[in-house]
């Protein structure tokens, strides 16, 4: 059985932060309908990877989905909109503040159809407060909550993490919201308005800099790779790459000396304890990159490993992909895409072993379920017909 | 009312992944009772920055759980154990591999207590593989999954984000999966095991990496602050720190060159398109945007693009950060009373929800602040518990 078999959702979502949300729920096996604009889509349609002149990013984040195309501007549009909403449970979306209300498809209206549906909200910085109105790219985001403050190398630029953790993880942060809501109202039967801002769910992981400024009034910046209070602990050019290895507290170092072959350091006064190495890092560090050098990361990992000290080497994604790991753990699926054809999809990473996600199938192409999803709405083959007609479908 | 009220979780987390999935749960009204060591207490109770000999990471990460002291490794300690997980909803732990299994705590056993337990586990490779055994610290995690290959600029080294990302993505993917599995056993009765590994999780968010490698046999180095397809989208130096903008469609990259009183690159012929903006971008757009950026500063360039409805934020300090207006109005920030540190101010919930929203105003536990509460509940008399913290079976805050 699905977990949320029976769960219809209305996804107004584009781009990354909503799909990656409501990718979550369809793999658990919501019935996720894709509202997409009419001859457009959903925008990263356009984003590459391409293939066939179809998206691998909007593949890689709308399998499990149906696909809608609407103009939702149009009254019959809306009312379309209404007669779905009326028998389902969660509508998400991730427009700018306010604009779903312009168009009258606001939390207020829907509630007139359906006055316990669950209406979630993604957006950069809230649904108040005085940047609600600002545009948000996930870089600016980053940007303003300390984030890429904190990421990079010191007397370098702040830089930004290269994934776009400002989307994906607030879409997660809203999939556990959406869920906590769902159980409440099978619970008490009520619905409710969520809201979840990409700026608070950046700001709210940053810990550390966060931690020091209330309860010691520190600033702090970026410190690289590193860590302030563990030396070694690190990532350290190598022969065919880079390779990561570190203490994770005080003891150790006589390990880590035997592992780069320099035992004279052991009793180096210099480096004898962890806080004397982090007031050396300028002395100790050099050494060390100077062995890696020498080695692959192969080579390194079995060094490392056989004295027990906590390593890792920076994978390239082809690397990860091919990794007995990443296969054991069952988190590349290979699917068939509508758009894309063959290729491999990234496995839901939450395992539940009686209710398992599925990759039933592929993403959407733009306007596929339209007719099959109105059908199920009670809409007939001639209303349809008409609908296409005036282009509204 | 919160959404977990009366939702029972026994804690075995500690660090901070785990910790984390708890502490959601908490927000949310959860009863979150942590099983600490007794003697020792949750590792991250000795985490900078400290006042004394209490620590702020455990509290923000702590705030509103309760606290068992207890010898788990005993047959008095895991004989409380299995009482306090008779009523059960939720076990979390995020051990390394094994270590529940040895402390006669497996899924197994647990499930001969309270059959529809739903068991969680996080560590970093997960319970199944050839790395199943392998200790996941932050820094190798983000090494390992992908992560800070993709973080950093070409001609530079892979960079690990500030903050432990893996650590906080997994804690996030562990509470939304016991969401996953409270609403299955709402439906079914039956409860579950949920194995979630620190390398699935930052596997799962690399974006368009892993898609571009299958589609095209390779993929493009790291890009640092820009973005391939965007023009400008990028962080550009200020006169007193950084800014990132984000130009999206040709009409905006005329709207900002009149902001800011760029005329000369508005109507270089080599800058009208996106895709030769993207094409020029490193060799000589980005020079000559910085040359009139760099003499403003952040704020100002923010505000003035703002102005002109840009996508824009200045590089701020966590500090900057702390302070502006749209933090506070979204309650980002939250005094509590800490019995351990006093007044803090530690991050708030991120997650809104309007008819029973989640929060905090407490601060964290001390170690076995609620052992007596506990024990007493489960029938224990004062002779029984006095014994008990003799044996250094329980400890007693």
């Amino acid at each position: 059985m699905k977990v949320l078999e029976g769960v219809t959702v209305i996804d107004f979502t584009q781009a990354y932060s909503g799909p990656f949300c409501t990718m979550q729920l369809a793999d658990f096996g919501a019935r996720v309908i894709k509202i997409e604009r009419r001859g457009l889509g959903d925008q990263s349609r356009e984003w590459t990877p391409f293939k066939d002149g179809q998206s691998g990013y909007y593949a890689a984040i709308n399998r499990n989905k149906e696909g809608v195309s609407l103009d939702i501007n149009t009254e019959e549009g809306k009312e379309i909109i209404k007669r779905m909403v009326k028998d389902a449970d969660i509508v998400v979306e991730n427009f700018k503040v306010g604009t779903l209300d312009k168009m009258g498809l606001g939390y207020e209206e829907l509630k007139k159809v359906n006055p316990e549906i669950i209406f979630a909200s993604i957006s950069g910085f809230g649904q108040n407060g005085p940047l609600k109105d600002l545009a948000a790219y996930d870089n600016v985001v980053q940007a303003m909550s300390g984030l890429m403050e904190m990421t990079g190398f010191p007397d370098d630029v702040p830089t930004k993490v290269g994934p776009a953790i400002g989307d994906n993880f607030t879409g997660l942060n809203m999939c556990f919201a959406i869920l906590m809501a769902y159980f409440n109202k099978l619970n008490t039967g009520k619905g409710q308005r969520l809201d979840v801002a990409m700026m608070d769910a950046i700001f709210g992981i940053l810990e550390s800099p966060i931690l020091f400024k209330t309860l010691l009034n520190e600033d702090s910046s970026r410190v690289g790779n590193s860590d302030v209070t563990l030396v070694p602990y690190d990532v350290y050019p190598c022969k065919d790459g880079y390779f990561s290895a570190g203490l994770p507290g005080e003891a150790g170092w006589d390990r880590f000396c035997a592992a780069i072959e320099m035992p004279e350091l052991i009793e180096d006064p210099r480096l004898i304890t962890n806080d004397l190495r982090c007031q050396h890092y300028a002395v100790v560090t050099p050494i060390i990159t100077e062995f890696f050098l020498k080695k692959t990361k192969a080579e390194l990992a079995e060094i490392f490993t056989s004295y027990k000290i906590p390593n890792a080497p920076v994978s390239t994604i082809p690397e990860l992909i091919h990794h007995p790991q990443i296969a054991a753990r069952e988190m590349l699926v290979e699917m068939v895409d509508p758009g894309v054809g063959k290729y491999l999809a990234i496995n839901n990473p939450m395992k539940l072993d009686k209710t398992p996600a599925v990759m039933a199938f592929g993403a959407p192409l733009l306007g596929q379920d339209t007719e099959k999803v109105l059908k199920a709405f009670g809409y007939t083959d001639e209303q349809i017909k008409a609908f296409a007609e005036k282009e509204v479908i | 009312m919160k959404p977990l009220e009366g939702i029972k979780v026994v804690d075995f987390t500690q660090a901070h992944a785990g910790s984390l999935a708890t502490m959601l749960l908490a927000d949310f009204g959860a009863e979150v009772i942590k099983i600490e060591r007794a003697g020792v207490g949750d590792m991250a109770r000795y985490w900078v920055p400290m006042k004394g000999d209490d620590s702020a990471y455990y509290t923000y990460l702590n705030r509103g759980k309760k606290s068992i002291g207890l010898n788990a490794s005993t047959d008095e300690g895991r004989e409380i154990i299995f009482k306090l997980i008779e009523d059960a909803d939720v076990l979390c732990e995020n051990f390394k591999y094994g270590s529940m299994e040895r402390m006669g705590l497996s899924y197994e056993e647990i499930k001969k207590i309270n059959p529809n337990i739903i068991f969680a586990s996080l560590n970093g490779f997960g319970q199944t593989g050839p790395m199943k055994n392998v200790i996941g610290l932050d820094l190798q995690m983000q090494a390992m999954s992908g992560f800070m290959d993709r973080t950093g600029f070409p001609d530079g080294p892979p960079t690990k984000a500030g903050p432990a990302m893996g650590d906080q993505l997994s804690g996030t993917y562990m509470a939304t999966a016991i969401m996953l599995a409270l609403i299955s056993k709402k439906k079914t009765g039956e409860g579950q095991r949920i194995d979630i590994a620190i390398l699935d999780s930052l596997f799962s968010i690399l974006e368009a990496a892993p898609m571009t490698y299958c589609l095209k046999g390779e993929v493009p180095l790291r890009v640092g602050n820009s973005y391939p397809s965007i023009s400008p989208y990028d962080t550009l130096k200020a006169n007193d720190g950084y800014v990132s903008v984000g130009i999206s469609t040709d009409r905006q990259w005329e709207k900002f060159c009149d902001a800011l009183g760029m005329d000369d690159l508005k109507a270089d012929e080599r800058y009208k398109t996106n895709e030769s903006r993207g094409d020029y971008y490193e060799t000589g757009l980005k020079d000559a945007l910085e040359a009139v950026t760099s003499k403003i500063s952040k704020f100002e360039i923010e505000r003035i693009l703002r102005e002109a409805r840009l996508a824009c934020g200045a590089v701020y300090t966590v500090s900057e950060a702390m302070e502006s207006d749209q933090i506070k109005a979204r309650n980002m920030l939250v005094t509590v009373e800490d019995k351990a540190l006093g007044e803090v101010t530690i991050p708030g919930t991120a997650i809104k929800m309007s008819e029973t929203p989640g929060g905090f105003n407490e601060g964290a536990p001390l170690l076995g602040e609620h052992t007596q509460h506990y024990l007493k509940e489960l029938g224990y008399t004062d002779a029984q518990l006095k014994t008990l913290v003799e044996n250094k079976i329980i400890e007693m805050a």
